[in-house]
């Protein structure tokens, strides 16, 4: 008895249970791991999607519907996931879904509620989208999903106003506070042509453009013959005289050009030469040329991040050429090649050369410093550069490399800015944004973070349809 | 003390102290045969040489294998730089000289129907046995059908659960692509000459608003009956909750493979095109993996070798 009872203390406190942890060694010391912004991520292994967050965690995850991630100035605000039910034949042979719908959930993966719509695009504090039975496009109010109109056309945002029509796409409509509320009204003798400087809506009346604020209140009156958006609180419109660079809240002319005002700069601007021959010229505000040649329409970059151009780059005679080049027409670069620039900070940029004869590119890292090429490796069986998207463009300080191992499979690397080799021999790579990348590594599937390590990960081998 | 000792099991059972392995989840791989002489293999090959492998998913990890042991990459390297584009189309890439070797599942009639119009001579040779077993939740309290109740599923004969002594749940018999490895065995060992009845079909989205509509895929719900490879359901797919049945009193099982008492039996191979020069990496590399290290390096990686 006594040896019975032993027996089972020294079972009990070795744990043996299935339902008891193993014993394990002591964890190791963890490592600093690369902190990741506060974000949802998406990862999508066929016609499943989750919703991962900056922790690794599933907020939400589904089999049954589409999910796209919500968001608001770059930032996760919820989620949507397309469902749809029944299936019918349209009038061209088509088999389209009787119903959709888009379920709504939070950050934290909470279903909050539904609306019965195609797709959901968020603008600010609103979701609009097409609902497929009524055939009509509608808006609801994001935080608790009310209808706040049907058969819209134009939505945008006009500062942190929405406007909206309901007839045409240039008919005159109204502008809506953040719950709905009509704030102002275009007049209906009016047309309207989108927004500019993210706060004016463009209004036309009798054949004449001017800039409305969604007060109601006109910043530039219904003058000019033609208003194009510009930079630095400025708009360029044509009148009579040619084109002007005008200062919307005051109204003062900055800078003044017989013909069309490109881009401008504090000190400078890019103005056309022959715009049906795509010729532009770099001039002073005075109209002193700045640079030599004329060029192309120029790629702008704004490498600081401070809402300026830095750096542009161009074709040059008659796209043989290429330059880039600062505001106060520096030249950093000239080519004799028509190549393709992609700047990526304000010390390094992209070329890339097409040889048509020889079927083959040469992909170049140039310092913008020092104005110097260095090719880059070809690491690959036709290896390609390019740089990272995310949902604000460019994604500076990382760029892509890809092609075909020595088994000839796709793979892709991630490069930083200085051409240092983050993250190699990666399969099926999608930029989720933030530096996180959805990917497979070996048999290993997941988000993967720009140290190697991995944000969330699977086997690749998820489904019993594998062959 | 006997009696002590019966009362101390049959406590240990109450309490769940001995653990019994789940179906599946817990299988591992075998361990190398006892008293079996390691043969170390020499890498013959460079990665510049190596020649386009290609073949089925549930051959990944002998790819990588291979590749390891034929040029001295690290084994996380190899997995990293294998890959494949699944059974039907590595057929029509080693016929059409876009592959160079495969490892690789037998070929649906479909596909085998294309080959023979493409027209290419292989050789085709044998080197490990995996078995086609059939797939229900965990939960479902069958435990094993015979064939012929198998066919009588897929032909729509039964179609209760409860008709096998199971719950009173509408059997869901899925069913895989005409030209998947799955499919190809599922017919060859199974039906044979018996049509199966038309399998449960779904509508997806394709991402232009349209629905397209497809095999419905296994979902391991409590009705659920579906099909796999062994290797790949047991040692390669991830997700937990799911039970083989066996087939004529027989469980699937690296033993039963082996010894040939599973009944739904076929080897996988490699593949070389016939015209492929002597000496050639690919060549060689097929030879290698018919000697007694290729073989060892079959076993080593979980697969079970063909008898050569």
């Amino acid at each position: 008895m006594r040896f019975f009872f032993l027996l089972l203390a020294l079972l009990c406190m070795t744990g043996c249970s299935p339902d008891a942890p193993p014993v394990d060694a002591p964890p190791p010391a963890a490592e600093e791991e690369a902190a990741v912004p506060q974000d949802l991520y998406l990862y999508m292994d066929g016609s499943r999607y989750l919703a991962i967050d900056q922790d690794g965690n599933i907020v939400l995850e589904t089999t049954d519907g589409q999910m796209a991630i919500l968001r608001t100035a770059g930032i996760a605000s919820g989620i949507a996931v397309q469902r749809s039910e029944g299936v019918k034949t349209d009038g061209y042979g088509w088999t389209t879904p009787e119903k959709t719908w888009c379920d709504i959930y939070s950050v934290t993966g909470a279903y909050e509620y539904s609306v019965p719509l195609n797709y959901v695009n968020l603008l600010d504090n609103f979701l609009s989208g097409y609902d497929m039975e009524a055939e009509t496009s509608k808006l609801y109010r994001r935080s608790d999903g009310e209808l706040i109109m049907d058969g819209i056309h134009a939505c945008y945002a006009v500062g942190d106003y929405i406007y909206v029509n309901q007839n045409d796409w240039s008919a005159p409509g109204m502008f809506l506070d953040s719950r709905g509320e009509i704030a102002a009204r275009v007049p209906e003798d009016c047309t309207t042509a989108g927004s500019v400087l993210d706060q004016y809506l463009i209004v036309v009346r009798d054949g004449l453009t001017g800039l409305m604020r969604p007060d109601g209140t006109m910043a530039l009156p219904c003058i000019y013959q033609e208003l194009r958006t510009g930079q630095l609180g400025c708009v360029c419109v044509r009148d009579e005289n040619g084109w002007h660079a005008v200062d919307v809240e005051t109204g003062a002319v900055r800078f003044s050009s017989p013909t069309f005002i490109q881009y401008l700069l504090p000190e400078a601007a890019i103005v056309a030469v022959d715009q049906e021959k795509n010729a532009y010229r770099l001039v002073a505000l005075d109209g002193t040329p700045l640079m030599e040649q004329t060029f192309s329409w120029p790629s702008v970059y704004d490498v600081e991040n401070d809402g300026q151009a830095e750096l542009f780059s161009a074709s040059i005679n008659d796209y043989t050429g290429t330059v880039v080049f600062k505001p106060d027409g520096t030249v950093v670069y000239e080519t004799a090649d028509d190549c393709y620039v992609t700047v990526l900070s304000g010390e390094t940029a992209l070329i890339s050369r097409y040889f048509s004869d020889e079927n083959r590119n040469l992909w170049t890292w140039l310092d913008l410093q020092q104005g110097t090429e260095t090719p880059l490796p070809s690491v690959y069986e036709n290896t390609y550069y390019n740089p990272l998207y995310s949902e604000a463009g460019i994604e500076q300080g990382l760029l892509s490399r890809g092609g075909t191992n020595e088994l000839g499979w796709y793979r892709t690397d991630i490069l930083d800015a200085d051409g240092n080799v983050l993250l190699e021999g990666l399969q099926d790579m999608i930029y989720r944004g933030n530096g996180i990348f959805q990917c497979r590594r070996g048999f290993t599937s997941g988000l993967l973070k720009p140290d190697g390590t991995w944000l969330y990960e699977e086997s690749c081998f998820s489904s019993l349809n594998d062959n | 003390m006997k009696k002590l000792l019966t009362i101390f099991l049959s406590l240990c059972l109450l309490t769940g102290c001995v653990y019994i392995p789940a179906e599946r989840t817990d299988i591992q791989k075998p361990e190398a045969a006892e008293n079996t002489e390691t043969i170390e293999t020499q890498p013959f090959l460079t990665l510049e040489d190596y020649p386009k492998m290609d073949g089925s998913t549930a051959n990944l990890p002998l790819m990588a294998a291979v590749l390891s042991a034929a040029t001295g990459m690290e084994r996380a390297d190899a997995e990293n730089t294998v890959d494949c584009t699944t059974t039907p189309y590595a057929w029509e890439c080693l016929a059409r000289g876009e592959a160079d070797i495969l490892l690789v599942y037998e070929a649906a009639e479909d596909t085998k129907a294309l080959l023979d119009e493409i027209g290419t001579e292989m050789e085709i040779t044998p080197i490990g046995l995996d078995a086609l077993v059939f797939i229900v939740n965990e939960q479902n309290p069958v435990q094993s059908m015979t064939q012929e109740e198998l066919r009588a599923v897929y032909t729509g004969q039964i179609t209760n659960w409860k008709e096998l002594g199971g719950e009173d749940l509408d059997i869901t018999a899925f069913q895989r692509v005409a030209t998947s490895g799955s499919q190809s065995l599922f017919m060859k060992l199974l039906m044979k000459d018996t049509a199966p009845m038309e399998a449960p079909k779904e509508f997806a989205p394709s991402g232009m608003g349209e629905l397209i509509e497809g095999l419905a895929a296994y979902n391991n719900e409590g009705s659920a009956l579906g099909y796999s490879v062994f290797y790949y359901a047991s040692y390669m797919y991830a997700k937990p909750g799911l039970r083989f049945l066996a087939v004529d009193g027989v469980a699937p099982s690296d033993e039963t493979i082996a010894d040939r008492t599973y009944p739904l039996l076929n080897p996988f191979y490699v593949a070389i095109r016939a015209d492929e020069p002597e000496g050639s990496p690919a060549r060689q590399l097929r030879d290698w993996l018919l000697t007694e290290e290729g073989t060892q390096v079959i076993a080593e990686a979980g697969y079970i070798p063909y008898p050569q």
